[in-house]
């Protein structure tokens, strides 16, 4: 028929994933980027120059020493060494960030999908619980859950994420109240598809992509989120190489001193860049309509 | 999941959806037969039906204008109507059943498995994000397909029935135009082998080619399958063309009901006429006023 001729042939899951990695060279230096963070993490031992700088040691003849061949990020207040400090960070606040966002969306899609899917009274009960959370000043939150839970970086990690999934809630929620009111839903109902299936395979994949954006946006607020809790000393303590506390631990001798600051943070910005590119990648990915069949 | 298993003996099927009879004489008992059927929103009546039934193999036309209730009524069968805030009274009776008296599981059962629904937007009526192949796998699985393989076969199947090449399985929604979605469309309950089709005007989206196209097929399905249709759509010339019998509806209410060339021939009520009258005078309208 003539339909045959008119149509390209289908691509498979890989396929479609190679072509849009050629195409989207952004997604590439993302996924090259994640996967730097991930190896300096994990080989952080052998690639970093004073291994031990990076927890108990402390040197107080070569403190605030600039960048040079020994220290190639010049060395902090008590003498470590930023390279290795900033390399084994890469165990820690991605790591954060990461758990966070996991936690946050673990919460927030569910209840999003649901309160937009069924509306109603389930809709209001559920959005007047957010809204609950919401009204708090997210610090504030995080740090009377951390208060309450004891200093620690597992800690930090919950109280962090308590206070962002109601956002994803609000973001997930508006998305399903519109894709609920399409025709594929309604078509998906009178061909008597469960509410579970309905929810988890039409209203999810038609919902989550701004959310997916925004939780690749959100890389680089959980650091800093984390790191002023580390600041008011509720989050990682002062030996452990967290890049936030780093940043902040630093910010009183930026103006004399600005290596202190400045690598950990390029760390976080480069961490956020990576994400970023790998949340617009993905969104690709997963939106057929996005790709362009030949 | 729950489609598999016996049916339960309330719910017999009068024939399986298979055999290829032909239309099915006067006498029988009705695909679907609607009593006082009232759908209101709060206390706003929209619909108000005394009678209203589909015969066994018929093409039931149900016309009128937008607004008229004809889609809330197709809802109502599928017993979809509350999902869009309104509340349902009166009897449905579908396969020995009052389809208002069912659980939503045995609800569920019945859609898609026995009645089918077919959609004004043809591409809209179809999640964007999965292959047409994978449509038909899961709803066929869901509704008595025993593994995959007997889902696809059947779901090829189907879509030559419908005259479409099967490697259109491995599309997108966006991938067909307006006519191949929804041929897709009426491929899929096909496939599934429903009995009634609930078609809400499948054809008023499209060209008139391919309107012509669909009402074709449709037609062959009652022709080849024995399928009841109960087709609704505002455009009388489409009805005319395609069914055994129409029913006019104006605000909720059956105005005019009868055999197709004898509602258009000589229209008793005045609205109908003034329907009748409306329509382009090309073509082939019951020999024309």
């Amino acid at each position: 028929m003539i339909d045959q001729v008119l149509v390209p042939r289908p691509v498979g899951r890989l396929a479609r994933l190679t072509a849009v990695l050629r195409r989207n060279p952004l997604l590439t230096v993302g996924a090259a980027l994640s996967l730097i963070i991930v190896l300096a993490g994990l080989f952080a031992p052998l690639l970093a120059p004073h291994p031990a700088d990076a927890y108990v040691a402390t040197h107080p003849t070569e403190t605030l020493l600039p960048p040079s061949g020994l220290h190639p990020f010049g060395t902090d207040q008590l003498g470590r060494d930023i390279l290795t400090r900033v390399l084994y960070g890469a165990r820690i606040s991605p790591l954060i960030a990461v758990l966070v966002l996991l936690i946050a969306c673990a919460v927030g899609i569910p209840l999003g999908i649901v309160a937009g899917y069924f509306g109603g009274l389930v809709d209001d009960v559920l959005m007047r619980v957010t809204d609950v959370f919401l009204a708090f000043p997210a610090l504030l939150l995080a740090l009377a859950f951390a208060a309450v839970l004891s200093p620690s970086i597992g800690n930090t990690t919950l109280a962090i994420a308590l206070t962002w999934w109601p956002w994803y809630t609000r973001l997930v929620r508006g998305q399903a109240a519109s894709v609920a009111g399409r025709q594929y839903v309604e078509a998906a109902r009178a061909l008597g598809v469960p509410h579970v299936r309905i929810l988890l395979r039409h209203i999810l994949p038609n919902s989550i992509t701004p959310l997916i954006v925004q939780v690749s946006l959100d890389v680089s607020a959980v650091i800093l989120t984390a790191s002023a809790l580390s600041f008011l000393g509720l989050g990682a303590q002062d030996p452990t190489p967290d890049w936030g506390l780093m940043v902040s631990q630093g910010q009183s001798y930026f103006t004399t001193q600005w290596w202190l600051v400045t690598f950990p943070g390029a760390a976080i910005l480069l961490t956020a860049v990576a994400f970023n590119l790998l949340g617009d990648g993905l969104r690709d990915v997963l939106d057929p309509r996005r790709v362009p069949t030949r | 999941m729950s489609a598999v298993g016996p049916e339960d003996p309330g719910s017999r099927p009068i024939r399986d959806g298979l055999d290829h009879r032909g239309p099915v004489a006067d006498g029988s008992m009705p695909a679907i037969e609607i009593h006082d059927l009232s759908i209101a929103f709060g206390a706003r009546e929209v619909v108000r039906l005394e009678h209203l039934e589909v015969g066994e193999g018929e093409i039931l036309g149900l016309a009128g204008e937008s607004g008229s209730g004809k889609s809330m009524t197709a809802l109502a069968i599928l017993g979809l109507a509350p999902t869009v805030g309104a509340t349902v009274r009166g009897t449905i009776r579908f396969e020995g059943r009052d389809l208002l008296a069912l659980s939503p599981r045995e609800l569920r059962d019945v859609r898609g498995r026995r009645i089918a629904m077919v959609f004004q937007s043809p591409i809209a009526s179809f999640n964007p994000v999965f292959r047409v192949g994978d449509l038909f796998v899961r709803s066929l699985l869901l509704h008595g397909a025993r593994n995959r393989g007997e889902a696809r076969a059947r779901a090829e199947e189907a879509l030559r029935g419908v005259l479409l090449a099967p490697d259109l399985l491995g599309r997108y929604p966006h991938q067909l135009s307006g006519g191949q979605a929804q041929r897709v469309a009426i491929a899929l309950a096909l496939a599934l082998r429903s009995r009634v089709l609930l078609a809400d005007e499948p054809t008023s989206a499209l060209d008139v080619t391919v309107q012509a196209e669909i009402l074709q097929l449709v037609r062959a399905l009652r022709d080849e399958r024995g399928m009841s249709v109960l087709f609704i759509s505002h455009d009388l010339a489409v009805v005319a063309e395609l069914c055994d019998r129409i029913a006019v509806m104006r605000e909720g209410r059956i105005v005019e009901e009868g055999p197709a060339d004898d509602v258009l021939r000589a229209p008793r009520h005045e609205y109908t006429r003034a329907l009748v009258a409306a329509v382009p005078k090309v073509g082939r309208i019951g020999g024309g006023p």
